[in-house]
């Protein structure tokens, strides 16, 4: 059966059902037992699992990140919970030199099945420290995988495959997704890692979105289709692996490409999938990769900077105007 | 189980010898095939420190958990770590103990509960109290030893974990050899006071400190061991312990200086008075619980099998292939299991363009 809900309830859902289906799962965070329940992505987990299986942490980043590790090590399957990734950066070590590598360097004898899900702030001033994006870093290393879901049913059948993974996942989720609705299956189900999908289908220019972007360019899709300019709209939802498959597809019918990121250009996701795109795809491009990402400042607190420093429907709208005028 | 001496036994001394001397001997014998150049990876040396390595091994249980750090042979084989892996590991070959991934500063064997080492300073020490927080959950009697030097107790992650440790109760024990070097420089130069087990007081840290360079008897290190071990079985709650210690070896690499020699050849011999080694040997020879010859003879069986267990290694092992290491990254493939499959909707939505998606109001 579905029924719509909000991207956070999904998210809440999923772990719900995890917990169910695994007595191995645990969750650890900061503010799991407060009445925002950290966005309503853990609502009433606490209340049904007790203190046991839903841990509060001390603000420790760091040794929590190892902390999980060890508890993965010994046969759990933790969720970590980072209400803004920006505190990620506190975590890296235990992440990159420890969970990305355990398995590798100790030749495949052990595993650690974590999923660390990382919020990211957006408005309402969260300025420099509460609004970044890390997505494009995590995908930087072996060993972890890394989704970046945009869509509630994305999201709950992620976060089970990601749950059930036996690898160390980074889950990325941004504040304007968790308030968005869609169809969700009661059942628990899983989508597995490395799959972008095909939001809207169009002819003349591919547009990757992640997260929040897919949703401006969706509307940038209605706005253009006046302009009798048809968009394809996909969602990355994937960035390690990333499904470079389905993009060059896409590519190939549509002849021109334009990525959208929320983080910035300067050695990102989004530079690697141009480069692995031009190569694939290049003599089938009318017109160069364009590439919509933050310019290179750290996010503006101030509302109105705001409003500037975030690609908008518009700037997605002219990018793709200019791009079909000039090819 | 209460407290008590008496499971210092005198099989318990023989041991704790025994441990001590395989430990020195197999570093010793590590030294000297180093610059042969065979094992190519950077190697730390515990020389001088194994007591600590050899007490923990001897006062612990099989399935109690041992987590070590870049330089950690006495830890392993303390614990009972193979030593063809052990030497097949440090050669590079899929024989050994990380399938010739990890070398000297990446080891483990999950046989014997030793659950692996770090390169980074201090990284074990919150996995280690992760691996006791899944004890605790799964209500698994398991002591967890996790072995760290005083650099360790510069870095942030020690004060997080036993925090969480004191908080959650957990059974783990925090073992700091400290040996007053961080590779070359001086405890004097990094922190302002050369005893570090008391800085947890507020937190209300059981601690113990052992100076093993001034203790007369030898079973007092034993006996201070065994007493956090109780003290952490009794009581769930994390403890403490710091050895002050003297690394004879180079940070990294074969060179060491110290009285390494002396103890079999004379263990009255003044130039070895502040090793555990010498000390534990005298213990056993004025209780009449070895003699001298004993003793020797341990030595030459021990050095025998050293030798034929390294040339095993080096001739009955192959490299692992480039090719293949591809496989390690990921523990698993795009696609998890959920578990108790068949009680549920196996369903994966269609990955095509869907109709319900387009339609959504963004």
């Amino acid at each position: 059966m579905d029924r719509k809900i909000t991207y956070a309830q999904a998210i809440c859902e999923a772990t719900d059902q995890a917990f169910q289906l695994d007595p191995s799962c645990i969750l650890i965070g900061q503010g799991t037992r407060h009445s925002g329940h950290i966005f309503g992505t853990v609502h009433g987990l606490y209340e049904k699992y007790g203190p046991r299986r839903v841990i509060e942490m001390p603000l420790a980043e760091a040794s929590i990140m190892g902390i999980c590790i060890g508890a993965a090590l010994s046969g759990l399957r933790p969720i970590y919970v980072l209400q803004r990734a920006d505190f990620l950066f506190l975590a890296l070590d235990q992440l990159i030199n420890h969970a990305a590598k355990w398995h590798f360097m100790f030749g495949g004898q052990a595993k650690i099945p974590l999923v660390i899900r990382c919020i990211i702030g957006k408005g309402w001033g969260q300025g420099p420290q509460h609004s970044q994006s890390l997505h494009s870093i995590c995908s930087h290393f072996p060993g972890l995988r890394v989704v970046f879901p945009s869509q509630a049913s994305d999201a709950k059948g992620l976060l089970l495959n990601s749950i059930f993974s036996d690898d160390p996942v980074v889950f990325f989720e941004d504040r304007p997704s968790h308030n968005t609705t869609s169809h969700v299956s009661t059942q628990p189900y899983i989508i597995p890692f490395g799959r972008s999908r095909i939001l809207h289908q169009g002819h003349h220019i591919t547009v990757v979105a992640m997260s929040y972007l897919t949703h401006e360019a969706s509307k940038a899709k209605n706005i253009l289709e006046n302009e009798n300019i048809s968009i394809e709209v996909l969602d990355l939802i994937s960035a390690n692996p990333i499904d470079f498959d389905t993009l060059e597809k896409s590519v190939n019918k549509t002849k021109r490409l334009v990525l959208l990121d929320t983080s910035w250009k300067t050695s990102s996701i989004s530079t690697t999938i141009a480069a692995e795109i031009q190569k694939r795809c290049f003599n089938k491009l009318k017109s160069p990769i364009e590439i919509l990402s933050l310019s290179d400042i750290p996010t503006p607190t101030a509302e109105v900077l705001e409003k500037e420093h975030y690609p908008n429907v518009m700037d997605i709208v002219n990018l793709c105007k200019r791009m079909m005028s000039s090819s | 189980m209460v407290y008590s001496l008496k499971c210092l036994s005198k099989d318990k001394l023989i041991t704790f010898f025994k441990i001590q001397a395989r430990i020195r001997l197999i570093e010793l014998y590590l030294a000297k095939k180093y610059p042969e150049q065979q094992m190519k990876c950077p190697m730390h040396l515990c020389l001088g420190q194994e007591s600590v390595a050899a007490a923990c091994g001897v006062i612990s249980d099989r399935q109690d958990i041992f987590m070590g750090n870049y330089r950690s042979h006495g830890h392993y084989l303390a614990k009972g770590g193979n030593l063809f892996r052990l030497f097949a590991e440090l050669l590079g070959r899929q024989e050994g103990c990380s399938g010739g991934m990890g070398g000297s500063m990446h080891l483990i064997d999950l046989e014997c509960m030793f659950y692996g080492t770090s390169a980074i300073v201090g990284a074990t020490i919150p996995i280690s109290t992760g691996i006791a927080l899944g004890a605790a959950y799964n209500q698994r009697k398991q002591v967890v030893f996790v072995f760290f030097g005083d650099g360790a107790m510069e870095e942030g992650v020690i004060y997080e974990s036993i925090l969480f440790a004191k908080l959650h109760r957990l059974s783990i024990i925090f073992v700091c050899e400290n040996n007053q070097l961080a590779i070359d420089t001086p405890l004097s130069l990094r922190t302002p006071s050369s005893v570090l087990h008391n800085r947890f007081r507020s937190l209300n840290i059981h601690s113990h400190y052992i100076d093993t360079l001034k203790i007369k008897n030898i079973t007092y290190l034993l006996k201070k061991t065994l007493e956090a071990y109780h003290f952490v079985k009794r009581t769930s709650q994390p403890c403490l312990l710091e050895f002050k210690v003297s690394r004879w070896a180079s940070h990294v690499g074969p060179q060491f200086e110290g009285p390494v020699h002396a103890w079999w050849q004379n263990p009255w011999s003044k130039e070895a008075t502040n090793c555990t080694l010498v000390k534990t040997v005298r213990y056993l020879l004025h209780k009449n619980i070895l003699t001298l010859p004993d003793i020797k003879m341990f030595y030459a069986d021990e050095q025998k099998k050293i030798e034929t267990t390294f040339k095993q290694a080096l001739k009955n092992t192959t490299p692992p292939a480039f090719k293949q290491i591809k496989h390690l990254v990921y523990a698993s493939g795009l696609e998890s299991a959920l578990p108790f499959k068949k009680n549920i909707l196996h369903h994966i939505p269609n990955q095509k363009t869907n109709d319900s998606y387009s339609t959504n109001p963004f």
